[in-house]
């Protein structure tokens, strides 16, 4: 809605309700995040005496200093994330844009026996034993980069809630007609259903890639080398590592002279895993926020 | 529209290649270091007390993991350790480890495999891994074949310890390592107010009244669920004692020569346990016990150590540690170890560490050689625990071992316990230099007043009864622990009338009487020799 | 008959063909990632040991759920888990859809736009956090709560030890952490209508509000049921991590707030046993599957466009 032209008194009621509630919705999800954004420039100490605040009483960066203490492994997860969040989100959304075409199609016999063999997935599962022995005994996929695009790489639910935007915004007559001008299914699908897709694709494309970004238990089954460490997995085993550590040196009698920040860390962490997340947010959200005329493309 | 989506895949194709080279260029530095172990090949030969096998042993590369994660210095240390293993037995290891935080993920993934490695610290679910077919069965006389040095260590009891139905599962530490908590507490407050040396949960309220009454900002007692309860075992007295998870069913006394359990289906045992209850209630209605200890998720300890309350409860072994921290901030420790009336601390059950061999490795023997020269000879036993000496480590003029002169004790690249070896001898190790006097003279009265004790070692098979257990342990932690933690809805008879009632009803007698009948057996078994 | 049919079978089959191959790749992941693994389920019904693995091991009946048959608490965490999930289920479908309509049709393209990524932050902060937070805020001794209570001369109240506040924050607490991620499914679906039937509702003179109710709602609504029925598929699973980290073992607040994901975590936590474990976890899915079954084929009577399957 770009191109508000009438501003009658129906818009000015409209838009007063409007900001109050999104503005409230957004004052309660951005306290929390500040807090958290400020926790982790606190010292441990500040944290366990006065709790968390919204305005800093100090800057620390202790927390920071402990991630970051050799920087070429954050680095390097950094990448590995990268490369599996943007191939697996191409590769992903490719595939259950296509599926969901597929689906969708009322001239295919089968589109719901079809449905049903995918969705069945979501209900039943064997378990994490039969799993690992699949990938690690019998796929070999232990320590790739492959498993980690791999596992999870299509969401039966995102597949169907795609196919829900096609039957919505698409008239079944698009496909006919273009059938009839002779196209086939896939150039139909390629060069007429994705580019009417882009809102949908762009929000679910958004989905898959965070479910990529923040995947840490596919590593926790399938990598032991640090070198395939995803971002996520390289922070969770940093801080539970310098909690466990800590508790069995001193369970035994050690001295140790690293105070682990975990409360500030547990911050940090979040901060530096998602802080990238949100600088790329604003190249998804315009697809979904600023809207397309369909009739645009379609002439 | 045809430009934006030629933008957008520009920056795709833009953050594809950085993230390649970023992923790339870090992975090629490490590919060359993955081949400097194997390829040493003029390694000293050490003049090792193993006598040299009569015929040439094949060479193999044993895969081990224990838990944790790799120091910095741990692949260089591995690197002389295979040197030296590889003179003495023809033999190296690949060390892995399972991160502490996918223990209860990989640990039993690994068992189910039962490929793809030979040996895996051991004290992981134990008894029921075990009992499950997870370890190879260790008999005494390949014990006594390929681990001569163990053989000599390994006491009857110990090996008693490892015993699941019967049979052996895992090389068992050899060293006495005690098995006590302690109460830690500030002893500077405890001066300030003029209070007595703290023996009784009497002098802890004396205290706790005096925290709450002067000091604003610390709560008495402050912590997890867990961190506060455990306070309770002070009310229990010679019968605090009890394995992990079953406390207050079948806890045991260390002095008691009868060997027997008891809990909250023995009269005797409820009328004390009914006692603590009240206690607690009131030390919670006089607010010196905290009101939200389920949603509290810092622990005491670290809680202590902000300032924030004026107790924690840990292991004994936790008090140099304390020490270091407290006298940092200007405070006192205060120390009040869990010993019986008499005096008697817990020695941990040998299997507290140890290791065990995989069901399906092709190395079994030769995996035995090397945990035997690992745990026992002097050499290789200094090298896993404090690294390399005069890099690493020194030893000091009074004997003592101190961190080597270039090591910055905040970032100690090969810390002590660090690299997961833990069930190596520690006998021989030399003390501590930065242990203090205190906690040297307090921990050697404990080790003479220590002893193992049979029902504390002793692992119950609970398959016949899991069901009753599952439920055993579900009510205990809805209906026991508030009491221990003195939240009663009511009054603390109706509490515990309702725990019990809900006890029945979940079949914890039936839990009782086989755990009870078990340990008779396995008593019986043990006491006879 | 079996001839005709088997022609209708391969007439389709070629008729489709394209179709049929580009839904080739998917379906063999399914069946590699999903349907290889999936007979593992039987493991609910073994003695798991690792010398027979799941194929192996000894069959054992229904021993592996008689724990969860027998806790007595059944149908009270089966009851709990259905209806918390149904108030989330509800709650977050109504505001999300207000807040997907009201972005979509405001004013003001940045405020829109800031006050849309904000609401996505709280889907960042783990529920540990999150805990840690509103202990912060509730506890009973030091939490900011009371202290203003008591700056305002007031009683302090105790609210982890009150069930029923509960039954009203969870709710409040999984909106709030969701709502960016589904308001943005329901603003995309808005963006996909096409924006003619607005310009000829404008012309025939409908304000803004008529326009909402009489077209973006009735546009929505094949999506909303899609959303609702995949939202039902899993009415019998659990929002662990939020009721494990905000609520924990607190047996004040378990009669209310028990749910089957949390009660049996609290039972195995020490049994370190793959059976049991799994037989919660068919327990769920087969319920699940008759509900999801039931659902679409309501749905179907109704409307057969806007089913699963």
């Amino acid at each position: 809605m770009s191109i508000v032209m009438d501003k009658g008194k129906d818009m000015i009621l409209f838009n007063i309700f409007a900001y109050l509630i999104t503005g409230l919705v957004a004052i309660f999800a951005i306290i929390p995040f500040l807090m958290l954004v400020v926790g982790s420039v606190q010292s441990e100490d500040t944290i366990m005496k006065f709790g968390y605040t919204i305005i800093p009483r100090e800057l620390d960066f202790t927390a920071y200093q402990y991630i970051f203490a050799s920087p070429e492994k954050i680095l390097r997860s950094y990448g590995v994330t990268l490369f599996i969040t943007i191939t697996g989100t191409v590769l992903s959304l490719l595939f259950s844009s296509m599926t969901a075409y597929v689906l969708s199609r009322k001239d295919v016999k089968y589109r719901n026996p079809l449905a049903f063999y995918l969705f069945f997935t979501t209900l039943f599962n064997g378990g994490l034993v039969p799993y690992y022995l699949l990938i690690s005994n019998y796929l070999q996929l232990r320590d790739t980069l492959a498993i980690l695009v791999l596992s999870n790489m299509f969401n039966v639910i995102y597949i169907f809630i795609i196919r829900a935007f096609i039957d919505n915004s698409l008239p079944d007559s698009i496909s006919e007609s273009a059938k009839i001008d002779g196209a086939n299914d896939f150039v139909i699908y390629w060069k007429i259903v994705l580019p009417l897709m882009t809102p949908a694709l762009a929000s679910i494309g958004l989905f898959i890639s965070l479910g990529y970004w923040n995947d840490w238990f596919t590593s926790t089954l399938f990598i032991l080398d640090e070198k395939l460490f995803p971002l996520q997995y390289m922070l969770y085993k940093m801080l539970t590592f310098a909690t466990f550590a800590q508790k069995i040196l001193s369970e035994n009698g050690a001295v140790s002279a690293m105070e682990v920040p975990t409360e500030t860390m547990k911050l940090a962490l979040t901060v530096v895993a998602t802080g990238p997340i949100i600088l790329a947010y604003p190249f998804a959200q315009k697809y979904f926020i600023a809207g397309m005329t369909i009739g645009a493309v379609k002439g | 529209m045809k430009k934006r989506i030629n933008s957008s895949s520009l920056l795709i194709i833009i953050m594809l290649v950085v993230s390649l080279v970023l992923a790339g260029c870090t992975s090629n530095n490490n590919t060359s270091n993955n081949e400097n172990a194997p390829s040493n090949t003029n390694a000293p030969k050490d003049t090792a007390e193993v006598t040299p096998e009569p015929e040439k042993l094949e060479k193999v590369t044993l895969i081990g993991y224990l838990l944790g994660e790799a120091p910095p210095d741990g692949p260089a240390i591995m690197a002389e350790v295979n040197k030296k293993l590889e003179a003495d037995i023809n033999a190296t290891i690949e060390l892995k480890y399972i991160p502490f935080a996918d223990i209860a993920t990989k640990y039993p993934l690994m068992l189910t495999t039962g490929q793809d490695w030979d040996f895996i610290f051991g004290n992981v679910d134990y008894a029921s891994n075990a009992a499950k077919g997870g370890y190879q069965e260790i008999t005494l006389a390949d014990v006594e074949k390929n681990m001569p040095l163990t053989f000599k260590a390994t006491s009857e009891s110990m090996w008693a310890d490892t015993l699941v139905n019967g049979n052996i599962y895992m090389i068992p530490q050899t060293f006495k390592e005690l098995g006590v908590g302690a109460h830690f507490y500030r002893d500077d407050l405890r001066k300030k107010y003029n209070l007595p040396e703290i023996k009784t949960l009497e002098d802890f309220e004396a205290y706790f009244e005096a925290v709450k009454a002067n000091e604003t900002d610390i709560l008495p007692v402050d912590g997890t669920a867990e961190n506060v309860s455990v306070l309770f075992g002070k009310s229990l007295g010679d019968w605090s004692f009890s394995k992990q998870g079953l406390s207050n069913l079948v806890n045991f006394n260390p002095d008691d020569p009868n060997y027997q359990f008891k809990g909250l289906f023995d009269a005797d045992f409820l009328e004390l346990y009914r006692e603590g209850a009240n206690t607690a209630k009131r030390l919670h209605d006089e607010g010196l016990l905290p009101k939200n200890p389920f949603a509290q998720k810092t622990t005491s300890s670290d809680l202590i150590k902000a300032g924030k309350s004026a107790i924690t409860t840990n292991a004994f072994e936790q008090f140099p540690q304390f020490a270091a921290d407290f006298s940092s901030k200007g405070w006192e420790v205060g120390v009040l170890p869990a010993v019986t009336s008499k005096g008697t601390a817990l020695q941990r059950p040998a299997s507290g560490n140890g290791i065990s061999f995989s069901p399906n490795g092709k190395n079994y023997e030769r995996a035995m050689m090397a945990i035997d020269l690992l745990h026992q000879d002097p050499s290789y036993n200094m090298l896993i625990s404090f690294g390399i000496e005069g890099k690493n480590y020194v030893i000091n003029a009074d004997g003592k071992l101190a961190l080597g002169p270039d090591i910055d004790p905040a970032k100690n690249p090969y810390p002590m316990y660090g690299a997961g070896w833990w069930s190596n001898n520690r006998d021989q190790w030399p003390p501590l230099e930065n242990y203090t006097q205190a906690y040297i003279d307090m921990k050697k009265e404990l080790q003479a007043n220590a002893k193992s004790y049979l029902l504390d070692g002793f692992n119950p098979n609970t398959e016949s009864f899991k069901s009753e257990l599952a439920n055993v342990t579900n009510v205990m932690t809805q209906y026991e622990l508030p009491i221990r933690l003195g939240i009663v809805k009511t009054d603390v008879d109706s509490a515990i009338k309702e725990l019990l009632e809900k006890l029945e009803a979940a079949g914890a007698q039936k839990v009782v009487d086989e755990i009870k009948k078990q340990a008779a057996q396995y008593v019986k078994d043990h006491t006879l020799q | 008959m079996n001839a005709v049919r088997r022609r209708g079978f391969l007439y389709e089959i070629k008729k489709n063909a394209i179709l049929y191959v580009m839904f080739f790749p998917v379906g063999l992941y399914f069946l590699i990632f999903n349907y290889i693994p999936m007979p593992g389920v039987i493991v609910a019904f073994k003695q798991f040991s690792y010398n027979g693995g799941i194929f192996g091991s000894e069959w054992n009946g229904w021993e592996n759920f008689r724990y969860f048959f027998e806790s007595g608490k059944l149908v009270q965490v089966t009851f709990n888990t259905a209806l918390y999930n149904l108030v989330f289920l509800a709650v977050s479908t109504v505001l999300s859809v207000l807040v997907g309509v009201l972005i979509a049709e405001m004013v003001g393209k940045y405020f829109k736009k800031i006050a849309q990524t904000v609401m996505f932050l709280p889907y960042f902060i783990s529920w540990v956090t999150v805990s840690a937070f509103v202990y912060n805020i509730f506890s009973y001794d030091y939490g900011v709560l009371n202290n203003l209570l008591e700056f305002l001369g007031k009683e302090p109240i105790d609210i982890y030890s009150n069930p029923n506040i509960w039954m009203f924050l969870l709710p409040v607490f999984y909106v709030w952490k969701g709502i960016g991620f589904t308001s943005v499914l329901y603003l995309s679906a808005i963006m996909g209508i096409d924006q003619e039937c607005y310009e000829s509702a404008r012309i025939d003179g409908a304000n803004v509000f008529q326009r909402v109710w009489l077209i973006t709602i009735p546009m929505l609504k094949p999506t909303i049921i899609i959303l609702l029925l995949l939202g039902i598929s899993r009415i019998m699973r659990g929002e662990f991590d939020m009721f494990y980290q905000l609520i924990g073992d607190n047996g004040l607040l378990a009669d209310k707030t028990d749910i089957i994901d949390t009660l049996v975590f609290r039972s195995l936590v020490s049994m370190n046993d793959i059976g049991m474990a799994s037989s919660a976890g068919l327990y769920q899915s087969v319920l699940c599957f008759i509900i999801i079954l039931g659902a679409n084929w309501a749905v179907k009577k109704f409307n057969r466009e806007s089913a699963l399957f």
